[in-house]
């Protein structure tokens, strides 16, 4: 039981502190990259498809290693912590931009243009069109974001941060007791993670059927 | 940067490669038969195979590596499994969870109706299964797939953690060498980067012209008809992307 104390008072807010860092990096870069998505210019929209696949398909421990190692002689020392941070929000952030720009079909082109020829500028129609018709399309993929990150951050033990995986690790080397602490760590993950699991996919439920009722045609 | 880094890194990359191959071929056979567990008749089964998608979906992919690995490394070892058979493992073990409820989730999207067609022609379950369903959503499931291959590539780089000499390990090595992190990593981004960009290139020619929401043709992808099954939506191809799952 000492392990799960141990791990749980120790490591498990490491944990949850950095996907909570991560998550913010992630959603406002992913923000900002998503709605490129939905410019009129095409090469816009191509560049952010590009930007957005190329953080999605590089692996999130690379990342992590090119920013903890590989920018140190260019003098910007990162923490395990800021490293981990940065590499998972940015890595993670092509995943929300995909997400944003996925709910933008939702808001049918014709409300952009009725904006605009009420003279709001481009900002405007974002800031009270667009965005506040996305914001609950998105709350099921920000939460199943969080849920990723608390695993994704398992990675950075490679790095030596402090968190569930890593303090196992030292957990196993102090007391030689491996079986358990293994067993104690996927306790603990399930645990925390599987009930936000479930509730992702009630809030993923919940806002598919009131999106079918809203998206039944009222005037076109 | 010179070119004895790539000849280098090349043997790394080969069994990234191989790594990869092998846990999405097992990876895609054993999704699907979970995914057709997960939907059988006996309780049982259902209750099994759902214990196991949500657990191992619960568990990050690098604390099951780490687990296998020090905790039944020995073990394994005695039946003469090595870390890279037990990178494959844990790389299956980890994927198929999320795979397969991609196939289940697409195979209860067809509509209820269709079980009952089916069934009034006679049609055995499995039958109605083999002939009706899975042939309407095999198209749907290839974008999928290739986005749990890629989840497969991108995890392949944490076998480095269990010593196994793939790609990142070698880049490892080379940067104790060279002292030249910031380079060496790079272009092992543009390896991995080079297996993973072209796959998501062509899932999006695959499924069609985007920023526009495009009805499919079919039956059971009519977006205003009525469905009568859970967890169905003409969104399913365009979730892939949106939705993490390492």
């Amino acid at each position: 039981m000492d392990i799960y104390l141990d791990l749980i008072s120790k490591a498990l807010p490491v944990t949850l502190s950095v996907s909570a860092c991560a998550w913010l990096v992630a959603a406002v870069l992913g923000l900002g990259l998503g709605l490129l998505g939905g410019s009129r210019h095409r090469a816009v929209r191509e560049g952010q498809f590009f930007v957005s696949t190329v953080l999605r398909g590089m692996p999130e421990v690379l990342a992590i290693y090119l920013l903890f190692f590989g920018l140190t002689d260019y003098g910007m020392d990162f923490s395990p912590f800021s490293a981990t941070v940065v590499a998972l929000g940015l890595t993670q952030a092509g995943f929300w931009s995909e997400a944003v720009r996925g709910t933008l079909d939702l808001v049918p082109l014709r409300q952009r243009e009725a904006g605009q020829s009420l003279g709001l500028s481009a900002l405007q129609v974002h800031r009270h069109v667009v965005l506040p018709q996305i914001v609950q399309p998105l709350l099921a993929p920000a939460l199943n974001m969080f849920v990723a990150l608390m695993k994704l951050t398992a990675i950075a033990a490679a790095v030596g941060l402090p968190e569930l995986l890593h303090s196992g690790r030292a957990e196993m080397d102090r007391t030689y007791q491996v079986i358990p602490v293994v067993i104690a760590l996927a306790v603990i993950y399930v645990v925390v993670t599987l009930p936000l699991t479930h509730l992702v996919g009630a809030v993923e439920r919940r806002s598919r059927s009131r999106s079918t009722q809203e998206s039944m045609p009222v005037f076109s | 940067m010179e070119t004895s880094w790539i000849s280098f890194l090349i043997r790394g990359f080969e069994t990234t490669v191989m790594l990869v191959v092998i846990s999405s071929v097992i990876t895609v056979v054993a999704a699907a038969v979970v995914a057709l567990g997960r939907i059988s008749t006996r309780r049982s089964v259902r209750l099994l195979t759902r214990v196991y998608v949500e657990v191992f979906r619960s568990i990050p992919l690098p604390v099951l590596l780490a687990g296998l690995y020090f905790g039944f490394g020995p073990q394994f070892e005695n039946i003469g499994v090595t870390a890279f058979g037990l990178a494959v493992l844990g790389l299956v073990l980890n994927e198929t969870a999320y795979l397969a409820e991609v196939y289940r989730g697409l195979i209860s999207s067809v509509r209820i109706g269709q079980w009952r067609a089916a069934a009034s022609l006679g049609l055995t379950r499995w039958q109605t299964l083999r002939h009706v369903l899975i042939p309407q959503v095999t198209t749907a499931a290839g974008p999928q797939t290739a986005n749990g291959i890629i989840y497969l590539v991108k995890g392949s780089a944490l076998a480095s953690l269990i010593t196994v000499p793939e790609l990142t390990m070698y880049g490892t090595r080379l940067v104790v060498d060279t002292f030249r992190p910031l380079e060496v990593y790079l272009l092992i981004a543009v390896f991995y980067l080079l297996l993973t960009v072209p796959v998501a290139y062509v899932t999006r020619a695959m499924t069609g012209r985007r920023g526009r929401v495009r009805p499919k043709r079919g039956p059971h992808t009519r977006p205003d008809a009525p469905r009568d099954s859970a967890g169905s939506s003409p969104q399913h191809t365009e979730k892939a992307w949106t939705s993490t799952s390492t």
